[in-house]
């Protein structure tokens, strides 16, 4: 722009030093007056000269060029105001209906509008230099020359000689003076001749004009060569222009795009999200994606060496079953918010362990995600009643159960165990077999209907402190209990108890 | 306060100063350990033992009664047991306890496990003055109990103990890896079991007996599930498979090797197989023993420390008895890549001793530990099992040799399958090796393992095990298990390990070094203060 403007202004004085040099008027001198002495013949010839002089320089030149107006068109170039409008994306995942239990999941709506991008590109306005030329008035007038020759009053001797002399003396003037008259009109009818030939003032006007027409042409060829370059210059700001609009479109474009991706791919992940009914047929080795709560944790593992991140076990359970979640990446931060209730969303795979069902950590390590708001604690289901049918309790697999009317039982003996008073009282052992300490888990044994079943105080759930794993300590074998736990599963049931009460 | 902040730092920078020079120096301490000339029998003691057994009561008693044989001996020294179930734990826990100084006087483990803990300062006490004392070190005049002489550790189990040219731990049980055979199942599949499997053998019998029936199950054994070869430790998998066919894994100054083509095309053939399912881990499934005894598996490898868990009439059991299965058992080595050059690993329980201020306490913790060597711990414990007394003594005993002629008498203390185990590693001592010990290879041999699973999860996860897999594997395999941190020692002389330097040699460096962080720090200070003024 101001490159266009410096051609401009240099336009426009280029084209005013080109007028002011053609419209210089050129003035002709007239020529000096030239009094003759006062003879008859001289006289006349001279006024006879005069007259002629007098009409032919009579006419004054008077050439005005024409006023050349060159006025550049006015260019307006106004770039297209580009209105973009992104398309506005309405993803609804389809309503998954579960016929046992019935699911409804409704994937939120996602509905972008991308910005509307309103450009208007400027105007550019350029307004080519006025170049007025005027060509110069040429006024050239003839020198008027009057000549009067001297009168001069000779009075006649009588005497012969005298007047012969005289004769002669005054012949001798008059042919003097007439030498000198002729000399000056000779010399006043050159100039007069030289000055007042019309075809030379027509060559003067034709050179004037040419010359005009030539300031003129340059006048509109610079004056063309500004408006082209305006022209360019302008095409350019706006096609730069243009190709900002386009960037800035193209960028705000892609990021709708990214950002309508972004949603879709969460609702689609909201849309993947399956029911119990769906995780329960799943086969093991499959990605799932789940959405459950959590009902109690294990100790987070910090720095977990088979994986490389932080882990946790949790259980956890929705209105429909349970969800074993084995070493599941969390960290520290999240694990803390991590209460009896939390809605959580879980990436993983499907899989089975000594009979356990769980899920385990997804090839990207997904961290276990909070979602705020809702809460659910599972009330525990008394599944007592089918104990002995292994497949049915299998259904409860992993969910919050409860155990009531049992009777604790003695722990049996290891092999070759030369148990002390203590052990063969207790009915409980550190380890499976009794062979851990403090701290290990605790393994105790009820029966109901004459069928011993295995309980498992998990350390990881409840440690040493717990009041379970104290009140496990103190049972007694023939005491009647009541427990709560998560139905965790090791070849067969094997209930992690948090809670006993003792009848 | 301010002052006290100076005082620290200065401690911590010559302390700083002293480990550095130290470091360069290989194991060193400010308070080595001398063997006393005598040990004072009159003064208490209490010494701590932390024990691993196999989650089995009775190994639990043997070790108590150990402690209480050792104790009566020896009155005035109290130990005490404290149980763990694995290695990992027992790791971790010292790894803790040696920053706070609190380390076990005497500890099971494994070598691999020392060598992180010698990096500390004069944390594990080295055996070679212990083990050669005329009146306490093996067979020494004074010991109260009749231990081993040092000619009767079995030598190739002695030297196992040796890390960095120093004695660092002392045998204590020995096992390698069998491979349990459901011969019923082979046989049923029209196949033979052969002395030595090898691992084409094994792939192709395990593929066949993933052949199903019309109904979906299996047809070797009717039932819907059927994992014809699981492995307990992938990590010995691949070790040993490295082994047999020749190719690195790492050298004994540290240097990894495990990234190699021959990896590459094991870990492609074993991913096959997972993929089919015919092939899959402990981590993975569970533990072998189970799916042998209810008949869903056919070769299940484990350690021969977990024989008595193999089989129909197995002592242990973990299934429920409904779901056993009768067949026959054979024991098998691991299989091999040549027949008739067998290798097998040498793994098990050794013992170390941490140092205390008190040499006397350190003797005290030393003369158990040869307790642990005397025929009657030896003989029960390895009767527990299918572990190898370490003792040529214990097992040239006219007890062990009983023991093992009374192979199948009882489905108990005589289970065939347990005594066949131990048989198994007693014929192939001279087969076994062990990987280099260096502080790191306890990862490496982790990050061995991970390959193995890392691939089989990837297969039955329908990925592609190709090259790019496998090369993004390595890289990852490598971070998880910092390998690329791992220090090289030098094999040059100028670099040997040159065993501790002397105490006087340690603090007059120290001194030295204090000395220059006290000029470099006064040199700062009054630069400082100049700039102020």
């Amino acid at each position: 722009m101001k490159k266009f403007r410096v051609a401009v202004a240099a336009l426009l004085v280029t084209a005013l030093a080109l007028t002011g040099c053609s419209s210089k008027k050129k003035e002709t001198e007239a020529p000096k007056e030239t009094q003759a002495p006062a003879v008859e013949a001289a006289s006349e010839a001279v006024s006879e000269a005069a007259a002629v002089a007098e009409t032919q320089a009579a006419a004054v030149v008077e050439t005005e060029a024409p006023a050349v107006e060159t006025e550049a068109p006015v260019v307006e170039t106004e770039a297209a105001a580009v209105e973009t409008e992104a398309p506005v994306v309405e993803t609804e995942a389809p309503v998954v209906e579960t016929e046992a239990p019935v699911v409804e999941t409704e994937a939120p709506v996602v509905e972008t509008e991308a910005p509307v991008v309103e450009t208007e590109a400027p105007v550019v306005e350029t307004e080519a230099p006025v170049v007025e030329t005027e060509a110069p008035v040429v006024e050239t007038e003839a020198p008027v020359v009057e000549t009067e020759a001297p009168v001069e009053e000779t009075e006649v001797v009588v005497e012969e000689t005298e007047v012969v002399v005289v004769e002669t003396e005054a012949v001798e003037n008059i042919e003097e003076l007439l030498t000198e008259a002729e000399e000056v009109i000779g010399e006043a009818m050159t100039e007069a001749e030289e000055a007042l030939t019309e075809a030379e003032a027509e060559e003067k006007l034709e050179e004037l004009l040419t010359e005009a027409e030539e300031a003129i042409g340059e006048a509109m060829t610079e004056a063309e060569e500004a408006l082209a370059e305006a022209l360019t210059e302008a095409d350019e700001a706006a096609a730069a222009v243009e190709t900002e609009v386009e960037e800035a479109i193209e960028t705000l474009l892609t990021e709708a795009e990214e950002a309508v991706e972004t949603m879709m791919t969460e609702a689609e992940a909201a849309s993947d999200v399956m029911n119990y009914g769906d995780y329960a047929v799943a086969e093991v080795d499959d990605p799932v994606v789940i959405e459950t709560y959590v009902q109690a944790k294990q100790a987070l593992w910090e720095g977990n060496t088979n994986l490389g991140c932080d882990t946790a076990t949790l259980y956890t359970q929705d209105e429909d079953g349970g969800y074993f979640l084995y070493d599941i990446p969390v960290s520290p931060e999240v694990y803390e918010r991590l209460e009896e209730g939390t809605k959580i969303r879980v990436s993983g795979y499907k899989s089975e362990w000594a009979g356990e069902v769980e899920v385990v950590a997804d090839d990207d390590l997904t961290e276990v995600e909070i979602i705020e708001g809702e809460k659910y604690v599972a009330e525990p289901v008394d599944i007592t009643d089918i104990l002995d049918a292994e497949e049915e309790v299998k259904i409860f697999m992993n969910q919050k159960v409860a155990f009531t009317g049992m009777t604790v039982e003695a722990v049996a003996a290891g092999e070759g165990s030369d148990e002390t008073e203590a052990e063969a009282e207790a009915a409980f052992m550190y380890g499976w077999d009794g062979s851990g300490s403090e701290g290990d888990d605790l393994y105790f044994s009820a029966s109901k209907d004459g069928k011993v079943y295995t309980f498992v105080v998990e350390s990881y759930l409840c440690g040493p402190d717990s009041d379970v794993y104290k009140a496990v300590k103190e049972l007694k074998a023939g005491d009647t209990i009541d427990m709560e736990g998560f139905l965790y599963w090791y070849e067969g049931m094997q209930p992690h108890i948090t809670s006993v009460t003792v009848k | 306060m301010r002052k006290h902040w100076k005082i620290l730092i200065l401690a911590a920078a010559a302390a700083a100063c002293a480990m550095l020079l130290g470091g360069c120096h290989g194991g060193v301490s400010t308070t080595s350990f001398a063997v006393p000339d005598t040990f004072d029998e009159d003064a208490p003691h209490e010494i701590t033992f932390w024990a691993k057994n196999d989650t089995n009561k009775t190994q639990v008693k043997i070790y108590n009664e150990a402690v209480a044989g050792f104790e009566k001996l020896y009155p005035k020294i109290k130990v005490n047991l404290r149980l763990y179930t694995n290695y990992g734990d027992i790791y971790n826990d010292v790894i803790t306890n040696i920053s706070t100084g609190t380390t076990p006087n005497v500890c099971i483990t494994y070598p691999d496990h020392i060598a992180t803990y010698k990096t500390g300062q004069n944390v594990v006490v080295p055996l070679d003055d212990l083990v050669g004392d005329d009146k306490y070190g093996l067979g020494g005049s004074q010991l109260k109990f009749d231990g081993p002489k040092q000619d009767e550790v079995i030598p190739q189990f002695f030297e196992e103990g040796r890390i960095d040219g120093y004695l660092y731990a002392m045998p204590f049980m020995r096992s390698t890896e069998a491979c349990y055979i459901n011969k019923t199942y082979v046989e049923k599949l029209g196949y033979e079991v052969p002395d030595v499997l090898t691992w084409d053998y094994i792939w192709e019998v395990s593929e066949a007996a993933m052949e199903k029936d019309k109904d979906g199950t299996f047809k070797v054994n009717g039932q819907n599930v059927m994992i014809p070869f699981l492995y307990k430790s992938t990590d010995n998998m691949m070790i040993q498979m490295l082994q047999q066919y020749g190719a690195g894994y790492s050298t004994p100054e540290g240097e990894v090797l495990l990234f190699n083509d021959t990896t590459k095309e094991l870990l492609q053939e074993i991913s096959a197989h997972a993929r089919s399912r015919a092939f899959s881990t402990f981590k993975i499934s569970s533990y072998p023993a189970n799916f042998l005894n209810a008949g869903q598996c056919i070769f299940a490898i484990d350690s021969t420390a977990g024989a008595t868990w193999m089989g129909s009439d197995a002592p242990l059991v973990d299934i429920s008895p409904d779901k056993l299965v009768r067949f026959e058992t054979v024991v098998r080595p691991v299989p091999q890549a040549d027949p008739d050059h067998l290798q097998m690993i040498s793994q098990g329980p050794s013992v170390c001793i941490f140092n205390k201020p008190d040499p006397q306490e350190v003797l005290a913790s030393w003369l158990f530990t040869q307790y642990l060597l005397t025929n009657d711990v030896q003989i029960a414990y390895s009767g527990t099992e299918g572990y190898l007394p370490v003792t040529s003594k214990a097992q040239q005993s006219e007890e062990y040799q009983e023991y093992l002629a009374a192979a199948g008498t009882d489905t108990k203390d005589h289970y065939q399958v347990k005594i066949d185990a131990s048989r198994l590693i007693m014929d192939h001592t001279e087969d076994t090796f062990v990987t280099p010990v260096f502080n790191g290879s306890a990862s490496l041999r982790d990050a061995a393992g991970y390959l193995i699973e890392d691939v089989c999860k990837g297969a039955r996860r329908k990925k592609e095990i190709d090259d790019s897999y496998l090369k993004e594997l390595f890289n990852n395999t490598k971070k998880l298990y910092h390998l690329d941190q791992i220090e090289v020692s030098g094999a040059d002389e100028n670099s040997r390990d040159l065993g501790p330097l002397p105490v006087t040699a340690i603090t007059l460096l120290a001194l030295l070094a204090g000395a220059w962080v006290l000029i470099g720090l006064y040199m700062i200070t009054d630069r400082i203060r100049t700039r102020r003024k």
